[in-house]
């Protein structure tokens, strides 16, 4: 999987790539609109970050030309405004998903990978995680092909572990991932814990693994070793 | 008052002044030409009879005289011979049949050895019918120049003026946060073309100031937003090595959350200040029992999970006027307050009225004030990590959407009530 970053800020861009290259992607950053303009106009990718506050314009004019084009591509747009209007626009324009900064790599990781299923129609949508499947456009879930019912909150919350498997996540990163501005980080870690027990207890029940690690005074990590 | 009707009553009282301070003057004048006419005639009547009583035997066939006019001749004593005298008197007059005054000239004379007085009167304009007569022509003057100054001037408001209305309709209708440039048309008055210009200068000033401030509070978002976006970024990648210990991470966490608290003080001041520049200003109408019923479900689980029992009673359905991204921000963080102060197993009761709603939650004693909550950055007891915004955002909502709110502690109980 191929992905262009789109971001004059260096260091940013660099956290990006390190985390999602961990993931099997083969990343590519430029900072200025020119250059990404040359990229686009010579490559392929199957997902673009585009940050829109670019030095020589707006990364809105990305987002056109590809959809000029009629590029395939996935479009993710970060912006350090957290506006309405500015999403509107930019989904309005054809970006796949927004994001506003500051952001969790977690949260970016799991975003890239819904945008990448959604756009890969002929592909295997089967997310599966040893004896874990999932299949996202139904969201339903089964363990050893028995059906695994989940609340939403409990689905939220395992697709974005198996999103980001064998990573720490912060549960701070978890609470902005399932409540956004409807819950302070603070209150919900509580919460999370009981979600995270329910569904742990839900999994192991179907005869599933216990893969859910907790990282004390960090988060929880999801892994099968 | 109108600049109009102040400028007419002035000119009404300066002509009434000017015109009876006039009416006077004109009085004495006449009346003195009057007099020095009446003296001279008087005095060429004396003439005309010296020389008729000394010419003539007898002085009645051709004496020479106007109507109206009398003469007395009277024998003095030998040795008198009083001046010759000019006066006013009253007198009876037989056509008028009243007492008129009239001009009366004495003199003495000699004639065949023997002492004469002769007294020659005339009868004067009488000074009420002079006053009467100057009066209506004052009188008819004042009116005349008072009728066409009403006219002139609405005129002249109607006219001259209309630039000037114009322009207060044009600045009436000005709203910094939506008005496009403002633009006046040439005028050829001095004054209101200077009064223009200077009004679009500062007009222009503060729209500049204003676009820029905005600019700036967004600018400021953004370089706030990035290095804060790479401190978490880099803190999320050291907590993926490793190589760290356990406490080492739980130092990278604090800084991540640090972070996190930071952009959403900022998120939170940006929205204040936007909402202090009015750039909310789309308005649609809500009901508002539908709009909290949705904002519910998201807090359906935090409610069940914190154990409290939710009342909910709504008398009315009413529909409010505001802008959906402040209703959102309102309900939302009238929410959260409510179940983020509240304790484990306690309630929150949702009234809504024809003109308030209540929020009544179960929570700690506060030991502040509970109205300076309301200030920025004020903060009560119980919370270690709220930013101190929440309460201060939802004032400001309150206030863009003239809405009142007041908050109350009672022991335990948390009543917030707001009246719109």
């Amino acid at each position: 999987m191929n992905i262009l970053i789109i971001e004059d800020e260096p260091a940013l861009a660099e956290s990006m790539i390190k985390y999602l290259s961990q993931d099997g992607y083969h990343c590519e950053w430029v900072s200025t609109l020119n250059e990404a303009f040359e990229k686009i106009h010579l490559y392929t990718y199957d997902c673009l970050l585009v940050d829109i506050t670019l030095p020589g314009g707006s990364g809105m004019e990305v987002v056109q030309r590809l959809k000029k084009n009629k590029s395939e591509s996935g479009i993710i747009i970060i912006s350090a405004k957290n506006s309405v209007d500015d999403r509107i626009e930019g989904l309005e324009i054809g970006a796949d998903d927004y994001i506003s900064k500051p952001f969790d790599l977690s949260e970016l990781n799991a975003r890239i990978k819904s945008v990448l299923r959604r756009r890969n129609f002929s592909g295997q949508n089967e997310i599966v995680f040893k004896e874990i499947a999932i299949l996202p456009a139904e969201r339903s879930v089964s363990i050893n092909g028995q059906p695994l019912s989940l609340t939403k909150k409990e689905y939220d919350l395992l697709l974005y572990f198996i999103s980001n498997q064998n990573r720490v996540i912060s549960k701070s990163s978890i609470a902005e991932h399932l409540w956004g501005d409807y819950m302070d980080m603070a209150d919900s870690y509580d919460f999370i814990y009981a979600h995270l027990k329910n569904l742990r207890k839900k999994i192991i029940g179907l005869g599933g693994g216990d893969y859910i690690q907790t990282v004390y005074g960090v988060g929880y990590k999801f892994t099968q070793f | 008052m109108k600049l109009l009707s102040l400028t007419n009553r002035y000119y009404f009282f300066s002509i009434v002044i000017i015109l009876s301070i006039g009416g006077v003057f004109a009085y004495y004048i006449i009346k003195n030409i009057v007099n020095h006419e009446f003296n001279e005639k008087l005095l060429a009547d004396k003439e005309q009879f010296l020389y008729e009583w000394h010419t003539y035997e007898e002085i009645q066939e051709v004496f020479y005289l106007n109507v109206g006019d009398r003469i007395s001749i009277k024998e003095l004593p030998l040795d008198v011979m009083p001046e010759m005298k000019m006066s006013d008197t009253l007198m009876w007059d037989n056509y008028e049949k009243r007492i008129l005054p009239f001009r009366q000239l004495r003199f003495s004379d000699q004639l065949n050895g023997k002492n004469y007085l002769i007294s020659i009167t005339k009868s004067l304009l009488p000074s009420e019918d002079l006053i009467t007569g100057i009066s209506e022509i004052i009188l008819l003057l004042m009116v005349s120049i008072i009728v066409t100054l009403l006219i002139v001037n609405r005129q002249m408001s109607k006219r001259i003026w209309a630039p000037f209305y114009e322009t207060i309709a044009k600045l009436k209708h000005f709203k910094i946060s939506s008005s496009p440039e403002v633009r006046f048309e040439k005028n050829k008055i001095y004054e209101f073309e200077e009064l223009n210009n200077e009004i679009k200068k500062m007009l222009d000033k503060n729209l500049a100031d204003y676009h820029n401030l905005k600019e700036f509070t967004e600018n400021a978002s953004h370089e706030i937003q990035t290095p804060l976006a790479i401190i978490k970024s880099k803190s999320e990648i050291l907590l993926q090595d490793g190589n760290l210990p356990e406490d080492d991470l739980e130092e990278v966490i604090k800084i991540s959350d640090a972070a996190n608290r930071l952009s959403k003080l900022n998120t939170d001041l940006i929205l204040l200040s936007q909402m202090d520049n009015q750039q909310f200003e789309d308005l649609e109408s809500i009901d508002i029992v539908d709009f909290i019923e949705d904002k519910l479900t998201y807090f359906e689980e935090l409610i069940d999970l914190k154990n409290i029992s939710l009342e909910k009673h709504y008398k009315h359905f009413p529909q409010l006027m505001m802008n959906s991204s402040l209703a959102f921000l309102l309900i939302n963080n009238l929410l959260k307050n409510a179940i983020r102060h509240n304790v484990n197993g306690g309630y929150l009761s949702i009234s809504v009225f024809e003109n308030k709603m209540i929020y009544e939650n179960s929570g700690l004693p506060s030991e502040v004030n509970p109205e300076s909550l309301f200030q920025r950055f004020k903060k009560g007891n119980s919370s270690k990590d709220s930013s101190g915004l929440g309460l201060a955002l939802i004032k400001k909502v309150c206030e863009i959407h003239q809405m009142k709110v007041s908050y109350d502690v009672h022991e335990t109980n948390h009543k917030l009530e707001i009246q719109f």
